[in-house]
């Protein structure tokens, strides 16, 4: 019984899931795992000084050098609605292209690279942990534990990121 | 005589290219067809040698679109025909002429004989060409873009110079030349629209250059017109820019040109005097040649890319050079070659800077098409002068500087200059005179535009300003506060009406777009006597000349060309205006205390004014006084975009890498007065 509505799953997602199969970087936010994918992933950088730039959302936490370049980082944890903790030497900045342009998240660790199969993909549940479903491409059972997919272009709303917070 | 040299050896090392060319090269085929199309410019278009060379690239032309197979014999002959071609040119005798001819006469035999497709080629290529010929290397019409754009602004501020210094047979030749260019390049692509144009034109100006007409009211309009049409045709092509609309303004342009053709038709063109000119035409040629033979076009991208690394470099060079072991060992050779390094990366950074300048020449020469345009419509009798416009300033502003421009032109042509009956009443010179003058000075490049019409009315812009509530009456302005109004927006559409003196037309867009490249615009005038329009913009967009600043724990840039003085406040010169307004006297006059930690949502700063500086900065409609910690010191900023996702953000103008490689925030103090004028009054609401 429970082999069939497994592969009914499987059937139905079959045609969201198998878009997103592929290579995704894995990291940790509080105690949950997330993926990216790794075709979006620019660079992983340490954690740097970073300057504050007035007028943008709490979680913008400012601007940072890229070699030559200047570019916005968002702190992950502030965006997906968790609280905000001390950065260490593990916590890394993740360097993805959106839309011709780059932006850095920040992020507790960065744990692997995963290999996810179409079959290792299931939809989004619609109760989430708290963030909208509709930033999730779907959930992970690779490796036996539960990786959630973002969507990095509705992460990311570049429009958002400059409107001033009052 | 060396320029035939020149052709001769050119046409040789194609020759040779012809012959170590392989069948599947393409890019090396289309190499050789541009070099033959170059060649035959400079060939005179009758002689045995241009349709030698016209004959090769037709073999080329077909070869590149993959039409003909190329047989060795085939290029053999080619390369044959051409060596003869660069022998006679060398050595125009009769023995290289009968080695030409028959050589020639080979290589048509051998496209006669071999059907290859070669001359069956262009005339495919007629018909699917309606505007483009669909196959055309996309490189190829890339260069010809260019090129052919060159060639008729060349020919527009040839024309427009022959308007007013008369009939100079250099400028036709220049003028003659530039169409016979762009007709020989748009017939080698099979641009059909764009080759009957450029023909018609060139008739018109070989016209000119026989005598039989002159350049001037009527047949300047004709050949300025061509030259607009054909820059429209042109910029067509080019599959990224928006399709322009030219086809009624070419029907009407060709049949006013063949109008003018059928009119003169019966008179022989006289021998004698085209032929000396030619010479000069080929002379000419060759040494503009030689000019553009050492320029090289790179993207722009690419160019921001070095200059990012430059700038990259040079922090990653001062980083080194601070360094506590490089500081603490000042014996060893180390700190010498460092400092070694230190200068080779400045002036490195000076060189890749340089690069983006292109002198204003090109805009210049735009205006001068715009003044005449405007003053013939308006009836007016105008010279405009220009000088200065080698004044170089970066690629980028030069686009954005157009705009401006035109509208200041347009407001002195329609409501600065008198009509000519008004001038004579006042006892002026009848012919007005709008000047545009650039020059560098201190780091700055100024435009001054300057005419000498009626000057602007002090006391009707002073009533139109109350009368708008821009200010109050009674209120002491001085001539320059009064003048500055004409720029205030919603000034210039009330004006429209142009009931009273009439100047602000256009003029606030001229203020913002300057204002956008951190520039800023002033004017002086005299009654009667004359008008002064100087913009002053930093020499490139890219750098920005700042102060760098501490507003307690976070550092900012501001623009030095914003900033009017630094001090700090005497104790009881700062007073508050109905309980929250702080004001201090600065120069006689109070102007209102911008906390920037306030505004900026900063903790840690100093909350005293009396213990810390005053920053006056010249806004856009006031002076303000921006209260900061410290002042940091100075410095040459490269202006970086804070990225598409934060354009956004009004307050920051940009950032820039300080020394330390951290990333300072450049403040646009504009949108810092605006910002707080807007949370004023929320806040009072």
């Amino acid at each position: 019984m429970q082999e069939n509505n497994a592969t009914a799953t499987i059937e139905q997602t079959d045609s969201s899931a198998a878009k997103h199969a592929g290579k995704y970087l894995s990291f940790s936010l509080a105690a949950e795992e997330y993926g990216l994918d790794i075709m979006k992933v620019r660079e992983i950088i340490k954690m740097m000084r970073m300057t504050s730039v007035p007028g943008t959302p709490d979680y913008v936490k400012g601007v940072i050098n890229l070699r030559g370049k200047v570019i916005p980082v968002i702190d992950l944890r502030l965006k997906l609605d968790m609280p905000e903790i001390e950065y260490s030497k593990l916590t890394a900045i993740i360097v993805v292209q959106v839309s011709d342009t780059e932006v850095g998240l920040i992020v507790d660790r960065v744990i692997e690279v995963m290999d996810i199969s179409a079959a290792q993909i299931e939809e989004a549940p619609s109760f989430g942990s708290g963030l909208g479903t509709d930033l999730i491409l779907g959930l992970s059972k690779a490796n036996e534990k539960v990786t959630i997919l973002l969507d990095i272009n509705k992460v990311v709303e570049l429009d958002e990121l400059s409107v001033i917070n009052t | 005589m060396d320029s035939k040299q020149n052709i001769s050896s050119i046409i040789e090392s194609i020759a040779a290219g012809v012959l170590a060319i392989s069948p599947r090269d393409i890019e090396a085929k289309v190499k050789i067809s541009v070099d033959l199309a170059k060649a035959l410019e400079s060939l005179d278009s009758s002689s045995l040698s241009a349709q030698a060379v016209t004959l090769a690239l037709q073999v080329f032309h077909a070869s590149c679109q993959g039409l003909s197979p190329q047989s060795p014999e085939l290029m053999n002959a080619v390369a044959a025909a051409l060596i003869s071609v660069s022998e006679h040119t060398a050595n125009p005798n009769s023995q290289t002429e009968k080695t030409l001819k028959e050589n020639y006469n080979n290589l048509q035999v051998f496209l006669q004989t071999e059907p290859t497709q070669a001359q069956q080629a262009p005339q495919d290529n007629d018909r699917s060409s309606q505007n483009i010929a669909i196959d055309i290397d996309p490189e190829l019409l890339q260069e010809f873009i260019a090129e052919a754009l060159d060639h008729v602004a060349t020919a527009e501020s040839s024309l427009l110079n022959i308007e007013t210094k008369g009939d100079d047979p250099e400028l036709i030749n220049a003028t003659l030349r530039a169409f016979h260019t762009v007709k020989g390049a748009s017939a080698f692509l099979g641009l059909k629209k764009i080759n009957k144009l450029a023909h018609s034109g060139e008739n018109l100006l070989a016209k000119a250059r026989n005598g039989e007409i002159k350049i001037i009211g009527e047949y300047a309009d004709l050949a300025l017109q061509s030259c607009d049409v054909l820059k429209k045709m042109i910029q067509s092509l080019d599959d990224q820019a928006t399709k322009l609309d030219f086809a009624d303004d070419l029907d009407r342009l060709l049949a006013n040109l063949s109008n003018l053709e059928s009119l003169n038709k019966s008179e022989p063109k006289s021998a004698k005097t085209q032929a000396p000119e030619s010479d000069i035409t080929q002379e000419k040629q060759n040494q503009t040649k030689a000019s553009t033979e050492s320029t090289v076009r790179v993207s722009t991208k690419r160019l921001d890319d070095l200059i990012d690394m430059v700038g990259e470099l040079v922090i990653a060079q001062s980083m080194v050079a601070q360094d506590p072991s490089v500081v603490a060992d000042k014996s060893s050779n180390l700190t010498k070659n460092i400092a070694h390094a230190g200068k080779i990366v400045r002036e490195l950074q000076d060189i890749t800077m340089a690069l983006r300048l292109v002198p204003l020449k090109a805009t210049f020469a735009k205006m001068t098409r715009v003044a005449r345009d405007l003053a013939r419509k308006s009836g007016k009798t105008i010279k405009f002068v220009t000088s200065g416009e080698e004044t170089e300033i970066d690629r980028n502003m030069v686009q954005v500087l157009n705009d401006p421009l035109v509208h200041m032109i347009r407001n002195a042509v329609d409501h600065g200059i008198e009509c000519d009956k008004q001038r004579s009443q006042k006892g002026k010179e009848p012919a007005a005179e709008i000047r545009l003058h650039a020059y560098h000075s201190a780091g700055n490049v100024i435009i001054e535009l300057s005419d000498n019409g009626r000057g602007l009315d002090k006391q009707k812009i002073l009533a139109k300003a109350i009368e708008l509530g821009l200010t109050q009456p009674g209120r002491e302005l001085t001539e320059s506060d009064i003048f500055s109004l004409i720029f205030q927006p919603g000034f210039s559409t009330a004006e429209k009406v142009t009931d009273i003196s009439g100047r602000g037309v256009g003029l606030d867009v001229a203020n913002q777009n300057i204002t956008a490249l951190h520039g800023r615009i002033e004017v002086q005038s005299e009654s009667n006597t004359q008008t002064t329009f100087t913009i002053r913009l930093p020499l490139t967009m890219a750098i920005t000349d700042a102060m760098l600043v501490r507003v307690g724990q976070e550092r900012y840039l501001l623009p030095t060309i914003n900033i009017d003085r630094t001090f700090w406040p005497q104790p009881g010169s700062i007073s508050t205006v109905a309980g929250r307004g702080e004001m201090v006297m600065y120069r006689d006059k109070l102007i209102p205390i911008l906390r920037l930690h306030k505004i900026l949502d900063l903790n840690g700063a100093t909350e005293d004014p009396h213990k810390a500086l005053l920053v006056v900065v010249k806004g856009r409609r006031l002076n303000c006084a921006l209260l900061v910690d410290e002042l940091l010191g100075h410095q040459q900023a490269v202006i970086k975009s804070l990225g598409k996702a934060l354009t956004n953000v009004t307050v920051a103008a940009g950032g820039a890498i300080l020394g330390d490689g951290q990333v300072g925030i450049i403040l646009d103090t504009d949108s810092l007065i605006d910002f707080t004028n807007n949370h004023d009054e929320s806040g009072a609401a």
